[in-house]
Order: structure tokens, then sequence, then C-alpha cells
């Protein structure tokens, strides 16, 4: 018994290690060949082109009308021509509408309003009366949470990609041009792509835009810099190279929008929206046998703020833990299903094992070490060399996204900042690890004790820091 | 039972000294690894300094040469300049390279005269000799960089490298030749297209058809004489040149195309076939509209709009009142863009009964929108 | 002297229309973004505004229209816009810019539609 569950445990441990090797390399390549293959691009012909496709920016809004007049304006200044910003008002209990129809002369418009993806019913459709602001939209509806919000947005949209992002995000000007790009030079279909987040804790920043990068001065956004560096430029760079990306990131993602709708636009019951809809698009098409492709692109385009304690982070990735297990088990059919290819035989299983049940093995780990204590098993040296063998590991690779970091993006450019994150690194393992181990388990304690967050979410709004998508 | 114990203790020998082996590599890895960062930050910074530095100066002397230009002296002053380029500036690689990048940005900024002065520039400092030897290049970006500098300098000698270059098997070096070879061959500069193989991507074609607009007009050829080769890809490119080069020439051969098996070439021919104003489509385009995609439905429907005429007129009324939402609002909005008679239909769509149908001449004729 | 503002973010084109403008013999006022150009917009005295489509934080339209809206109807405006950008020089002369140039430009032409429009 002890036998088997001693391979199991090393079993586990070496396909995750060979995992993570195997996906740092990968990215290495497709960062590399991506950088390169950026470094003369001039966006020009896809800023004055016709022929270009064209972009709706969907941006939901709940209670935000002290900063909602100026993410309005930043969005307004992105640089791309054939494109719209449809900000959807989800009831706020505010003056978020109000203050928007006079900051921007809005107006009441005759909306043919279709609801093709269903959801709370549209109270009106607004548009700028001054030429100046013609690219905006106001959608005005009930609440419903933020996946209704975004399907409004979608079903009032008539453009060819829809971008979701959060209000408060700050995009880089040229966002919208390098998200558009991968939609274009593909040999085959792409559905849709995912753009990178970086945390905003401690930057400096300037009605909306991004002036310089600085390392969070919160220990606690610290570590989601690492955490974040290693997922954006190791993790899924890997992954949408074997095509195989099964989450693209909610505050910031394009797609395409028949597809989107074809396929059911946002679920309302799930607290992981974001994830879902990628993989039902997928499934889409798949099921079609359709050659698709899903892509990403690892330049920083999106900086969002980050919870900066632990009670807040801990409730945000409760929350990510029950998004994950809904979309598995929404998808269950995909599991080991050779039909789906990779998607069923490799992505879902890796999701599975290493996203979803991580948390649990490794407690279940902790467990049955404390059960050898106990039972007198008290071989400390082995327990040290194991502890330091995960340890030694985990900051190597930490080391090594800092250093992607480095040679493709160098968004931290001073000395002290880069010593800053080394430290962090070094504690991360033992600070910080246990606790997002411990929100892992907790998530799914509640998922299965049948916690509905679905309520708790439309009552909470969704611009609260906690509940961001990344 | 003695035996079996002490295979197992060196089993257990061997993955400790296995486990500390590993965690000996991973240590000094990340060590390595945070030393290799610090030295590329430092290495780095030090060019970016070295550029800005160079940038600035070269910026000064390249922007005071231009606006020279009205100068009585200003053959003397460029002389001078030359030679004090030489002499002080040009004894590296490097310096060349950032000032290739900085007279590149002013050219591209500048049209007319201002062009010519800086081209003269570049070719009298020799700047080109150095893109020609990144060609041989054994990374393809510098290559790519390369070709894509000397086709914006329109330094033609350069021109058949660019051909070859043009069937490259990596799709951006293939870009940047394809896109060069269209600024420096004078003749025929679509010859490449006759040729090419690998299927040339919607964002190539953008960038093809950015420079080709910048091509002398009577050079641009027939498009519609390359309808029938193989690579569709091709031939989708031709399709959206036909239209942007307003070749109403045409009109007979891309409505021959809208069967074609490819779906986009089909796409684009509807696309053309109204912005070409191909009245002879109408029934074409009406006849197609069934059983078509949902895709293709749309720019049916405002090609149709472009055309006008009173059976194209009835055939979006039909379409406003029975298709779905999508197809409806397309309808609308090319019944709108018809004009005077347009605005009738929707006058009395206002009036039915269908509340749907009402809505959208709302929406057709609310000019705030 | 005649003064102009220019707001424009590429720092090689400012400095170029700069150069040009002061050897016409205007005095220059520069603003490198929209924030900073509606800031001399409200702040500053000037004769004419030359303003790029697509800048950081407010963009051109948003500048054409705070000028339109402080100096009066007549106040001459030109736009600077890339090529095929069509639309949204059409939108700023909805907005009153009197002219427009399209990048990349000639510093000669830049210079007559400048004199042009102020000696109207």
């Amino acid at each position: 018994m002890i036998e088997i569950f001693n391979n199991a445990i090393l079993l586990y441990g070496i396909t995750i290690t060979l995992s993570y090797v195997l996906l740092a390399i990968i990215s290495a390549r497709a960062l590399n060949y991506y950088i390169r293959k950026n470094k003369f691009v001039s966006h020009e012909a896809l800023l004055s082109s016709p022929n270009a496709p064209s972009v709706s920016l969907i941006a939901p809004a709940y209670n935000e009308e002290k900063t909602i007049v100026e993410n309005i304006r930043s969005l307004l200044s992105i640089h791309y021509n054939n494109f719209e910003v449809i900000i959807v008002n989800d009831g706020s209990k505010d003056n978020t509408l109000q203050t928007m129809i006079e900051a921007y002369d809005l107006q009441k418009v005759n909306f043919a309003i279709h609801q093709e993806l269903p959801g709370k019913p549209i109270r009106g459709v607004y548009k700028a009366m001054n030429p100046a602001y013609k690219k905006l939209t106001v959608v005005d509806k009930v609440n419903g949470g933020k996946a209704d919000a975004l399907n409004a947005g979608i079903n009032i949209s008539s453009y060819d990609l829809i971008t979701c992002i959060d209000v408060d995000c700050i995009i880089e000007q040229d966002g919208i041009l390098r998200m558009v790009k991968p939609f274009m030079e593909e040999n085959v279909k792409v559905i849709a792509s995912g753009g990178v987040i970086r945390i905003a804790n401690s930057c400096e920043i300037e009605d909306g835009k991004l002036i310089k990068a600085h390392v969070p001065k919160s220990l606690v956004a610290r570590f989601q810099v690492i955490e974040y560096l290693r997922a954006f430029l190791m993790g899924r760079m890997g992954w949408s190279k074997l095509n195989g990306l099964l989450l693209i990131s909610g505050a910031m993602g394009m797609f395409d929008r028949r597809i989107a709708i074809a396929s059911g636009g946002y679920n309302h019951n799930t607290v992981g929206e974001d994830m879902e809809l990628v993989v039902r698009m997928r499934r889409y098409m798949a099921d079609r046998k359709i050659k698709y492709k899903v892509t990403y692109i690892p330049d920083p385009l999106c900086w969002t703020e980050a919870p900066s304690d632990y009670k807040i982070l801990s409730r945000q990735r409760n929350r990510w833990m029950r998004g994950t297990m809904e979309t598995l088990w929404i998808h269950r059919k995909l599991a080991f299903n050779p039909r789906y290819g990779l998607l069923g035989l490799i992505s879902y299983p890796y999701w599975m094992f290493y996203e979803w049940l991580a948390p649990v093995i490794e407690f279940l780990g902790v467990c049955y070490f404390v059960f050898l204590i106990v039972t007198g098993y008290d071989n400390w040296y082995l327990f040290m060399v194991l502890f330091l063998v995960v340890y030694a590991f985990a900051i190597f690779m930490s080391f090594l996204a800092l250093l992607y970091e480095e040679l493709t993006y160098h968004q931290y450019t001073s000395k002290r900042d880069t010593l800053k994150l080394m430290l962090t690194v070094l504690l991360e393992p033992i600070i910080y690890h246990p606790r997002s181990t411990w929100w892992g388990l907790k998530g799914n304690i509640d998922k299965i004790k049948g916690k509905n967050t679905w309520g708790e979410m439309t009552r909470a709004g969704f611009n609260k820091v906690e509940n961001k998508n990344v | 039972m003695e035996s079996l114990s002490s295979s197992k203790s060196d089993q257990y020998d061997t993955i400790i000294t296995f486990c500390i082996a590993f965690i000996v590599c991973c240590l000094s890895g990340a060590f390595i690894t945070g030393v290799y960062l610090f030295y590329i930050r430092f290495r780095n910074q030090y060019y970016a300094k070295r550029i800005a530095r160079l940038e600035e100066r070269y910026g000064l002397l390249l922007t005071g040469i231009i606006f020279d230009e009205e100068d009585e002296q200003f053959e003397e002053k460029r002389k001078k300049l030359i030679k004090h380029f030489k002499k002080t500036y040009l004894r590296s690689h490097f310096n060349k390279r950032v000032l290739r990048k900085e007279l590149l940005k002013l050219y591209k900024s500048f049209s007319g005269s201002s062009q010519k002065v800086l081209r003269d520039l570049y070719l009298e400092l020799r700047l080109h000799k150095e893109a020609l030897a990144d060609l041989n290049s054994t990374d393809w970006s510098v290559r790519a960089d390369a070709v894509k500098e000397l086709g914006q300098i329109q330094y033609t000698d350069a021109k058949l490298k660019m051909l070859k270059l043009s069937s490259h098997e990596n799709p951006e070096l293939r870009l940047e030749a394809q896109a060069a070879f269209l600024a420096l061959e004078k003749e025929n500069p679509f010859g490449f297209l006759e040729t090419a193989k690998a299927k040339i991507t919607e964002w190539q074609q953008l960038n093809l058809e950015e420079i080709a607009k910048r091509i002398e007009s009577d050079k641009i050829p027939l498009f519609a004489s390359w309808f029938g080769l193989r690579n569709q890809s091709v031939v989708e490119f031709c399709v959206k040149m036909t239209a942007t080069f307003n070749q109403f020439e045409s009109g007979e051969a891309l409505i021959q195309l809208l069967h074609a098996k490819d779906i986009r070439v089909a796409k684009e021919a509807v696309k053309a076939l109204g912005n070409l104003f191909v009245v002879e489509a109408q029934l074409p385009l009406i006849e197609l509209y069934p059983g078509s995609s949902q895709e293709v439905q749309n720019e049916i429907i405002m090609s149709l709009g472009k055309l006008g005429g009173t059976e194209v007129l009835q055939f979006l009324t039909d379409i406003l009142y029975t298709a779905p939402h999508e197809q409806a609002m397309k309808a609308g909005m090319a019944i709108r863009s018809t004009g005077y008679d347009g605005d009738l239909i929707l006058q009395q769509a206002l009036q039915s009964e269908d509340t749907h149908v009402v809505a959208i001449a709302e929406h057709m004729l609310d000019e705030r929108i | 002297m005649k003064r102009i503002l220019i707001v424009e973010d590429e720092d090689l084109i400012l400095k170029a229309l700069e150069f040009r403008l002061r050897r016409d013999g205007y005095d220059v006022i520069k603003a490198k973004d929209g924030r900073d150009g509606l800031k001399a917009i409200e702040t500053e005295m000037f004769d004419l505004l030359i303003t790029d489509m697509m800048l950081p934080f407010n963009n051109g339209l948003e500048v054409v229209n705070k000028a339109k809206e402080m100096k009066g109807k007549n106040f001459p405006v030109i736009v600077l816009s890339n090529v095929g950008l069509e639309n949204v020089v059409l939108d700023a002369f909805k907005l009153g810019a009197d002219d427009y140039i399209t990048k990349p430009f000639s510093p000669v032409e830049l210079s007559i539609r400048v004199k042009r429009l102020l000696n109207k």
C-alpha cells in the first residue's frame, strides 16, 4: 500500500517536473521567434487599410462613477482605425450612466437590439453626439453579472473581432494592433488570441497610461508578479506553440465574434466564464472538423491592479479554482478523448492533474508525511532532501522566468527592483506556495459543498480587485 | 532477508544521491541564471546609452541637412557633412547601424525632395554595402531587416536578390522580400505572384497592398489576368487589388469568380463587384445568395446596396422582412445606402406590423448612429 | 511674430516640424501628447494649431474639438495623419479642421499650407 502511494507521488513529481522543463524549452524557442519576427514589423498597413478587420472593444462597468470617464478616454485613444468601444453599464447602482451621458454628450438612440445571446434585458443604447467620441457606444442593461454584460456587448457589436477587457485595465496604445495581427498571419482560422496581464501595483500611472513599471511594494503583489511571469512567459507561451491553450485571460482576450456567438457566448453559470468560453469555442471547431488555432502574444499589453492582501487574494484564488473545476466538469467529454486530439489527450488531462488536482495531491502528500512522522518513521534527513529538491527546482524555474523577462521585455529597469524580485523568488516557495495550495484546496471543498457564487457575484459586482480573471 | 534489506538501502542511497545532484544542478542553475541576467542588463544598458547618444547627434545632423536644402551653399554644406560623418562617426559597424536606422526613420517621415537628399546621403556614405552584407547573415531576421531597408531606400540593384528571396521558406523573410521586390522592380513589379507557391496570408496581403499603393499607376498590371492561377491566396489578393486600383474592365472576370471553390476568393469577388459598381452583377449576386454562408451573404447584401436598382431593392426589402436579424440589419444598411428610394422603403417599413422590422427601420433612419 | 502649437508624439517629426517652422519665422510651442495639447490650448496664446490624429492620452479629434471650442470656429487648424486614415480626417473636418497633411510629408508643402492659413 505504502509502496504504491510512494510510487504515485514519485510519478506525479517526475511528470510535473518534466512538463515544466518541456514547456520552458518550448517557450524559449517560441519567444525567441516571436521577438525576432516582430522586431522590424510596422503596423502602418494595419492602421490604414480598409481591409483590416474591425474590432469591438467590450468593457463591462459596474459602479464605476469615479473613474469611468477617465477610463473611457484612455480606451478611445487606443491606436486602431476600424474599431469601437462598447461600455456595458451592468445596472450600476451609482451614477455611472449619468456621468457618462454628461461627459460624452450621449443620447439614447433607436438601436435595433437583438439579443442573440440570451441575457438580462437591455434598457437602451447610447451614442455620443460629438464626432470626437464617435467610436463610443454605451449599453445600459439590467444587472446580470460579468458574463451577462459581455454577452450584451457581443450582441450589440457588428464587427469581426471582439476584445473583452476589464474597464479599469490599462491597455497599451498599440494593444489592439498587436492582438489583431495573429488573426491574419496563420494558415488556418484563428478563433481567439490571448494577451499578457501584468501587475500594475506601485507602477507609475498617469491618466490611464503606464509611464514606468515598478515592482510592487507589497510582498503579496510581488509574489504574484513572479507567478504571472512564470505563467505567461513560460506556461502559456509554450501551450500556445502546441496549440493547446485552454485559458485566455478575461482581462485581455480577442475572439472571432461569429464563432463566439455560434458557440453560445459567455456562460452565466460559471465563475470561470473566460476559460469556459475558450474550451467551448475549441469544441465547436473540433466537432465540425474545421482546422483552427488559438494564439497568444507575449507582449505586455494590459496592466491591472492585483490583490495586495491575503484575504482578497484567497477569495480570488478560491474562485479561480471553482471556475476551473466547473469548466472541466462541463466539458468532461473531452477527457482522454482521442477525437479531440491534443485538446482531449494532453491539454485537458494536464489541467485536470496539474491545475485542478495539484493542491489536493500536494495536501495528501503532506498528510502522508505527517502520518509517517506520527507512526514513528522519523527520517528527517530524507524529508530535508525532498523538500530541498522541490525548493531548488522552484527557484530555478522562477529565475528562468525572470531571465526570459529580461531577454524579452525587461519592464523592470532598476537594479533594486530586480534584486527585490530575486529575493521574492527565494521566499515564494516557503511563504506563498503553501497558502496558494490551501486556497486551491479550499476552492475544491467549497465547490464540492456546492457553494454557488454566481448570485454572490452579481451582488458584489465584478470590478473589485478580487474578481479579476487572469 | 539480509540481502533484501541491503538492496533496499542501496536503492535508498541512489535516490538520495540523485536528489542531491538534482538540488545542486537546480541551485547552480538558478545562480548562473541570476548572474547572466545582470550581465545582460549591464550589456544592454551600455548599448542603449551609446545608441541614444549617437541617435541624438545623427538626428540633428540629418534634419539640418534636409532643411538646408533651399540654401545657396547647400552643396558645400553637404560635402562638409559627408566628410564629417566619414571622419568621426562611421568607423565601426555599430555606428553605421545606428546611422542607418536613424536615416531610415527620417526617410519614412518625409516625402518629396527631402527623401532624395537622404537617399543620396545614404548611397554616398556607402551604407548600402552594410545592408548588402547583412543579406548574407545566418540570422533570418537580420536578413529580413536588411531586405526591408534596401526596399525602402529604393536600392534597385538588389531586386534580383529580392526575387530570389521572395520564395524563401521563412514566411517573415519571404514577405519582406516580396514587399521589397514590389518597391524595386519597375517593369513587372507583381511578377513574383506568378511563381508564388506558399500561401500569402492576410497579413502579407495587407502589407503588399500598402506598398502597391505607392507604385506609379502606369506600372499597375491588370490583376484579372492572374485570376486563373492555382494559388488561391494569390487570386484572393488579385481580386482585392482589382478593387483597390479601380480596374472596372475586370467586372466580367470577377463575376466568373463568384462560384470559386475557395470561399475567401468568392467573398472578395462579391466585395469587389460592389466597390467597382459592376451593375451586371446584380442578378448573379442575387442568385448566389441562397446557397452561400452567412459571411458571404452579408457581403452580398452590402454589395447589392452599392449597386442599387429596382430588382435589387425588391430583393433587399424581402430580406429585411424575412431574414434573420444579422442579415436583416445588413439589408437595412444596404437599403439606406441606396439613397432616396431606399429611404422611402425604410419609411414604409416604419408602418409595418412586425416590430422587428420597425426596430431595424428606426435604427437605420436614426442619423445619430 | 505668429505662434504655432504643434501636438505630435513622434519625436523626430516634432523636431523636424519645429525646425522648419522656426526657419520660416514662426514661434513654436510643442506638446508631446493629447493631454499636454489640451493643457496648452487652455493656457497658451497661439495663432495656429497643427495636431497629429493618433496621440497618447487624448486623441487628435479631442484636441481639434477643444481648440475650436476655446479659440472660436474660425481658428485655423491643420491635422496630420497617416495615409489611409481618410475617415479620421473626415471626422476632423466635421469638427472644423481647415486643412490636412498626410505622413510622410514634404516640409516645403507644409510651410506653404501654414502660410496660406495664417494669411487668410
